[in-house]
């Protein structure tokens, strides 16, 4: 393990959400690395360990809980934070990998400053599930 | 000898069997009477011997009181004499007497003395009365005489009655034999009336003991057989009855009962008939209760091969499609082991077809039975067909459909002809026309069941369709919220006023669009039977907060005035908060459009017996009457609605409905047009045990 901390990896194949996240990350003084796939994702994860993931589910290829799972398989992998960003506001049946953060498409840039300033500021969210509907029901 | 006294019993027992009961018991009753007639006739001689025993002492009574006169006058004779009274001229008085009671005596005289069988007293009343004679003629003449005549009266009066006291003697020792006589006559008499009066009582009772003995006994043999043709014994064997009243009361009672066991038979066979035609019914019913079992069309014509083979034994039974009047194809079948079959999806050929006989047969509309295919006018090709089917007789009933026959039944019996149980073509019919109307019906289900299927499909892919297009409604419009969102928070530069107003505009038309398109994914997630609802405690009073405040811009933007009036300590309730938020927003909002500007909607919060009560209450243009059972329906929009030209999906109280009552609590309305609406949700109170979250 490296001793300085490694970078948020941003996975989200909508390219404009995509900017939209690395806009908001921009506020904490991480480097952003971006994956527009699963596969690449995980790649960039085993060779630099995230010191965050923020992870789209419905991605092209293998989707957003697969990649959770193959996180948290790897015993390298196993502890870093996930941030789950996805349109599914359903987090999914019980035996998925528990997730630091989960916000909801679409979302507010209240919610999102406070979900990251949690996970970034060295603690977690506790795996709570924390969506995101102050833009409407 | 021995076997003419068997004949002659024999020939008196059919004589005394065929008396009538009348004669008999005449018979019966007299024989006393005739055992008594020997003894009367006894009787009778009897006392006629005693009669004579009776004249005989008579006699000789009347013969001795002669003997004692005739001796009374010779004594007064003898005195006169004697007294010489006797006068010399002329008969005296005395003589004249004993002369007059000799002749007058004389008779009784001989008649005892000959009785006595005594002649010397006849010789002495003889030798008397010529005395007699002679002392009255001397009488008469002159004197001298009449001494030596008197004498001689004297002597032989003295010698008759010497006589008669010896036959007195003798006459009274014969009337003592005759009075003895007469009573041992009477004896006898009273014994023999006595003998048959006892002899006739006890022949009478013997008599009358075995008639009655034999009557009885008949009589219960009469009962036995009653009882035995009641208990439906079927042969009455009795021996020959006789020819009284008795043996004829036996032949009715024998024919009674051959005519009530030939009546039997004959409801034994009528039962048989009828039993037969109710199994037969029972049956019919049976296979068309099955056949109405199966559903598919394939299911109901396999059903019908099978059990209407089995009902009537077929060896094989086959549905043939027809069509255009000819039978093409095979559409079920069922064979025995062993028995070839013609697959079902085979299709005849077309020869067979064609058979103008076969078709012919087609075109009966009702059931034909044939029981032997060979004798049967079929075309070679057909007959070569059955010859492969070893089909022996066969049954053909016509499935009709409207007009048309759909199909025919045929059942078939493998190898030689036999006979088909009867009713077979009855069972037939019946079961060929359940099968029109099953297949029929299967064809309709089956129709309907692909265009329900068609139709769930479609629903299915519109769902899915809307689920999809609504997430991915959801990317674009997170890219627009947000950018929007940096560009208000001055992250590209301030704004100017316009700018700032513009960009409002524009987030409130997204916050919209975000709004219809969570109201369609909830729609179609409760269409598909996938929407649920999270269970946690959720405080209803931070919820109407909440939702207030995200509606506070959209009411100022319409001029009207939220308010909430939310007083006491409000129990938490177990949901989803976001879903509960909904509903509000939801209410709040179509409430907000249909207030008019400078108008006011409060909601109101209060604690209930059980739960917790929220109105939602508007001062606007109320809902029609007639309209209020249609509110919570699938795209329903007010007629008031429409006319303004109000928008909206007609969505929005549907799934507030599906909500509150996947909370299981209960929403009501109450409005009055031009007054305003007000809904209430009431939903239970969470468990006092758990606590917000």
């Amino acid at each position: 393990m490296s001793g300085s901390p490694g970078p948020v990896l941003l996975v989200e194949d909508d390219h404009d959400i995509r900017s939209l996240l690395r806009e908001r990350l921009a506020r904490w003084p991480y480097e952003v690395v971006e994956a527009a796939s699963g596969e690449l994702a995980l790649d960039i994860a085993s060779a630099r360990r995230p010191a965050l993931v923020v992870l789209d589910i419905m991605l092209p290829g293998i989707d957003g809980w697969e990649v959770l799972r193959r996180l948290r398989s790897d015993p390298e992998l196993a502890d870093v934070p996930v941030v789950v960003v996805s349109i599914v506001d359903d987090p999914g049946e019980d035996d998925r990998p528990a997730v630091q953060g989960y916000l909801q498409k679409p979302f507010r840039a209240a919610t999102v400053n406070r979900v990251f300033d949690e996970l970034l500021a060295g603690g977690t969210t506790a795996g709570v599930p924390t969506d995101d509907r102050s833009g409407g029901p | 000898v021995r076997l003419d006294v068997a004949r002659v019993r024999g020939q008196f027992a059919s004589w005394w069997w065929d008396l009538s009961l009348r004669w008999k018991g005449l018979i019966v009753g007299s024989l006393p009477l005739v055992a008594m007639i020997p003894a009367i006739v006894v009787a009778l001689w009897l006392s006629t011997s005693q009669e004579a025993s009776r004249a005989d002492a008579r006699e000789t009574l009347a013969a001795a009181a002669g003997s004692v006169t005739l001796q009374r006058h010779l004594v007064q004779l003898e005195r006169a004499a004697v007294a010489g009274a006797l006068p010399v001229a002329g008969p005296s008085t005395a003589l004249d007497e004993v002369q007059a009671s000799v002749e007058r005596d004389i008779g009784s005289l001989r008649a005892a003395a000959s009785r006595a069988a005594s002649a010397p007293a006849l010789a002495s009343v003889e030798a008397l009365l010529s005395a007699v004679d002679r002392l009255a003629g001397s009488a008469s003449s002159d004197g001298a005489t009449v001494g030596p005549a008197l004498a001689e009266v004297q002597r032989r009066s003295a010698e008759v009655a010497d006589r008669f006291t010896t036959l007195d003697r003798a006459l009274a020792s014969e009337l003592a034999s005759a009075l003895d006589e007469t009573a041992a006559r009477r004896r006898q008499i009273v014994i023999v009336l006595a003998a048959g009066g006892v002899l006739a009582v006890v022949l009478g009772w013997l008599a009358m003991w075995l008639f009655t003995r034999g009557i009885v006994r008949r009589v219960q043999t009469v009962g036995e057989v009653t009882a035995r043709v009641i208990d439906g014994e079927t042969s009455i064997d009795v021996e020959e009855p006789g020819g009284d009243e008795l043996g004829e009361l036996v032949r009715e009672l024998r024919r009674a009962a051959e005519l009530l066991i030939l009546h039997n038979a004959e409801l034994e066979v009528s039962r048989d008939a009828e039993r037969a035609v109710v199994e037969r019914e029972q049956t019919i019913r049976e296979v068309v209760r099955r056949v109405h079992q199966a559903v598919g069309q394939h299911d109901v014509l396999d059903a019908t091969v099978r059990e209407v083979a089995a009902a009537t034994g077929s060896d094989g039974a086959f549905i043939l499609g027809v069509e255009g009047g000819v039978a093409h194809d095979v559409l079920a079948e069922w064979t025995a082991d062993g028995v070839p079959g013609l697959g079902v999806g085979s299709s005849l050929p077309v020869d067979a077809q064609r058979d103008a006989n076969f078709g012919l047969l087609l075109q009966q509309w009702h059931a034909l039975v044939i029981d032997d295919v060979v004798s049967t006018g079929f075309l070679p090709q057909t007959r070569e067909i059955l010859g492969e089917l070893q089909v022996g007789s066969m049954i053909l009933a016509p499935v009709l459909g409207e007009d048309e026959p759909l199909a025919v039944l045929v059942m078939v019996t493998s190898g030689r002809a036999r006979p088909w149980p009867p009713g077979s073509d009855r069972l037939a019919e019946v079961v060929a026309a359940h099968v029109a109307t099953a297949l029929t019906h299967a064809r309709l289900y089956e129709r309907e069941r692909e265009m329900v299927q068609r139709l769930r499909e479609l629903d299915e892919a519109k769902s899915d369709f809307v689920a999809s297009v609504s997430h991915e409604l959801r990317t674009p419009l997170t890219s627009i919220r947000g950018y929007a969102e940096m560009l208000g928070d001055g992250d590209a530069g301030e704004l100017t006023s316009d700018q700032g107003r513009m960009l409002e505009i524009v987030q409130r038309n997204a916050d919209r669009l975000l709004s219809l398109i969570e109201n369609l994914l909830t729609l179609s997630r409760i269409e598909s039977g996938a929407f649920r609802v999270a269970r946690v405690p959720v405080a209803l009073d931070d919820v109407v907060r909440a939702t207030l405040d995200e509606l506070r811009p959209q009411a100022a933007a319409a001029g009207v005035v939220l308010e909430a009036d939310v007083t006491g300590c409000i129990p938490a309730v177990l949901g989803d908060r976001a879903q509960l938020e909904r509903v509000l927003f939801n209410l709040l909002s179509n409430a907000i459009k249909f207030t008019v500007d400078g108008g006011r909607v409060t909601v109101r919060l209060r604690a209930s017996d059980d739960g917790v009560e929220m109105s939602v209450a508007d001062r606007g243009i109320g809902i029609p009457a007639a309209e209020l059972d249609r509110l919570f329906g699938r795209f329903f929009r007010s007629s008031i609605s429409q006319q303004r030209a109000i928008q909206g999906t007609g969505l929005g109280l549907m799934i507030v409905k599906s909500i509150v009552e996947h909370h299981e609590g209960d929403i009501s309305v109450e409005s009055e047009e031009h007054v305003g609406t007000t809904f209430t949700i009431r939903l239970p109170a969470a468990p006092a045990t758990v606590s917000v979250a």
